[in-house]
């Protein structure tokens, strides 16, 4: 499930909205990590990470005037980053070649998978990431934010600025246009079954 | 009720992501296990939503943090105040044209003399009226030769002018760098027929075609002495398109007794060329897009370019960031040029890039955040070309 939303200190709110550097630098310290991930997430490998990133908090420092606290500061910034990376989905420009990144702390990677295991892992998440850049980036964003993110419909739709009907669509179309392509790939499918995809959650 | 395949592909979907009950799940399997193609189905869906969580996230590394949240900041507390620098190149337009010749008068009381220090360097007297001595450096190799207070630098196949009285070197053809420390009173002039650049304590090179400052700063006047903006280190100017062609509108050429070298590139774009011809044309029409104040256009030029050679999309990534600039949209540019940065560590751009987010941070109120990327900067370059001033910043700082 995405990260819950704590209570925002009135404070650090108030600080923001009047621009105090003090109160951005607590907020932007809370929240960067989060934003890497989800901005990550949904665009996949890309090294204009930072750029993206940038572009977020640029928004969200111009932008607390209009804040108006009817959503968590958690929630509102998540909101700017999913528009940032679908501008840079639909801009078109991707480049897959990660630049002066590292791997996130919090997660570290299976100790019990095996080299060869950890290896499959990496190359089916770069042939499904690969997959994904062929879906629209309305789609494969609501479908990441559902399935991978583990958004609600409501929240994604809430996130992605659309209705709940739209968000169930695109999630459905994400979906079936990704089985299409996985089909009319025997290799791949055979990676993901030997991934052991048949697993429940 | 027996689940349609339909309702249990929604199912798929929300079991994926968790968010099926577990009767919801159970009924789901009930389903997957009569119906074949539904749990191929399920199974990649599963399998991409299992391995896309899993799969490792990029972030970001601290020093990549810190540049964003300066650049965030800086953009927090951007004022749209008249800009003070760099507007100019907008303003420039085509107002500006590149003479055949630059004038470097140097308004002190200084020795006289020139002096051959090194390279491959000649001299002959100016029999023609102003009289003067003629440098040129061989077409294979420059040379340095001491004017008055100021060291020049030649590139091979330079030509210039010195006159002692009233000190001004004309700068024929190649490029000349010009390295003069800061005493009070002390001050350059640069000028065209066009434009004049007037420079006080500083090092830069001139070329046929533009400057580009590496410390200090020069201002920048039209022929009638209005100000059109300042170039501060580590940024360059060229000269708009129609520059090149405005050689007959350049004071004539005193006569020489043999025929004058090929001109040299300019400096500046040759330190950065591409080395396919195409890049490197499209390079140059940027730049002159970009003088004539069409930052559009230079960005629509440049952009090809970045995924080229390292050499090509480093300079087109300064270019692009130069782009907005122009525009004088400074925090935009600050972005970019944390792009040259973070992509080209270790090339000159970079190099040039980071002191010119320093000045900007510094002329647009961030006083810290400038303190913070001068600190870096010496960090990375201790002996960079832009130590010194970093240092006499920060020393002012204090």
């Amino acid at each position: 499930m995405p990260p819950a939303a704590t209570a925002d200190d009135p404070a650090m709110v108030a600080g923001c909205r009047a621009g105090q550097a003090s109160s951005l630098e607590q907020f932007f310290v809370t929240h960067v990590r989060y934003v890497e991930r989800v901005i990550a997430r949904l665009t996949g490998p890309t090294p204009d990470l930072e750029d993206l990133v940038q572009t977020t908090f640029i928004q969200a420092f111009q932008s607390f005037g209009r804040y108006r606290g009817e959503a968590s500061l958690k929630t509102w910034v998540t909101r700017i980053a999913v528009h940032t990376a679908l501008h840079q989905l639909r801009s078109g420009v991707r480049r897959m070649v990660p630049l002066e990144v590292v791997s996130d702390g919090d997660e570290p990677s299976d100790p019990v998978a095996t080299a060869d295991q950890q290896a499959e892992s990496r190359q089916l998440a770069r042939r499904l990431h690969a997959l994904l850049d062929r879906i629209a980036p309305k789609k494969r964003v609501a479908f990441l934010l559902y399935t991978v993110e583990e958004y609600s419909i409501e929240e994604v739709a809430a996130l992605t600025e659309a209705s709940k009907a739209a968000t169930k669509s695109r999630i459905w179309f994400a979906r079936r246009e990704l089985m299409a392509m996985v089909k009319g790939q025997p290799d791949l499918r055979q990676l993901i079954e030997s991934s052991g995809a048949q697993s429940w959650r | 009720m027996a689940m349609s395949c339909g309702q249990a592909g929604r199912l798929s979907l929300a079991s994926a992501g968790g968010h099926a009950s577990e009767a919801e799940r159970l009924e789901l399997e009930a389903h997957l296990a009569a119906c074949a193609r539904c749990s191929a189905d399920h199974a990649i869906v599963a399998s991409t939503a299992r391995t896309l969580r899993a799969s490792e996230v990029p972030t970001l590394s601290p020093a990549a943090r810190q540049r964003v949240w300066r650049a965030a900041l800086s953009r927090r507390a951007h004022a749209p105040a008249a800009p003070r620098a760099l507007g100019w190149p907008l303003a420039m337009g085509t107002a500006v044209a590149m003479a055949a010749a630059v004038a470097i008068w140097i308004g002190v009381r200084a020795p006289s003399q020139y002096a051959i220090v090194a390279g491959d360097v000649t001299a002959s007297p100016q029999r023609t009226a102003g009289g003067g001595t003629t440098l040129r450096s061989g077409s294979a190799k420059g040379g340095v030769v001491k004017l008055a207070d100021a060291k020049g630098t030649l590139s091979p196949a330079t030509e210039i002018l010195w006159r002692h009285e009233p000190r001004v070197v004309e700068l024929r053809q190649g490029a000349l760098t010009v390295d003069l420390d800061h005493r009070p009173g002390q001050h350059f002039e640069v000028r065209t027929p066009r434009f004049t650049v007037e420079v006080v304590g500083t090092k830069f090179t001139v070329d046929m075609r533009g400057v580009r400052t590496e410390r200090g700063k020069v201002r920048l006047l039209k022929p009638d002495g209005a100000e059109i903006g300042f170039l501060t280190a580590g940024l360059a100017w060229t000269a708009p398109d129609d520059a090149t062609g405005a050689q007959a509108a350049a004071p004539p050429a005193p006569p020489t007794e043999e025929p004058a070298p090929p001109s040299e590139p300019p400096a500046v774009v040759a330190a950065s060329a591409a080395p396919g011809e195409d890049a490197g044309v499209r390079l140059g029409r940027a730049r002159r897009a970009l003088a004539r104040g069409n930052a559009r256009e230079a960005r629509h030029l440049v952009e090809p370019l970045f995924p080229l050679a390292r050499d090509v999309a480093a300079e087109a990534r300064v270019i692009h960031a130069e782009s907005y600039l122009s525009e004088r949209r400074y925090d935009d540019a600050i972005i970019r040029y944390s792009v040259v940065v973070r992509l080209f560590p270790g090339t000159p751009q970079a190099e040039s890039a980071m002191f010119a987010i320093a000045q900007l941070e510094s002329e647009h109120g961030q006083p810290s955040v400038a303190r913070a990327t001068l600190q870096e900067y010496l960090a990375r370059y201790p002996h960079g070309r832009f130590a010194k001033e970093a240092t006499a910043r920060l020393a002012q700082q204090k």
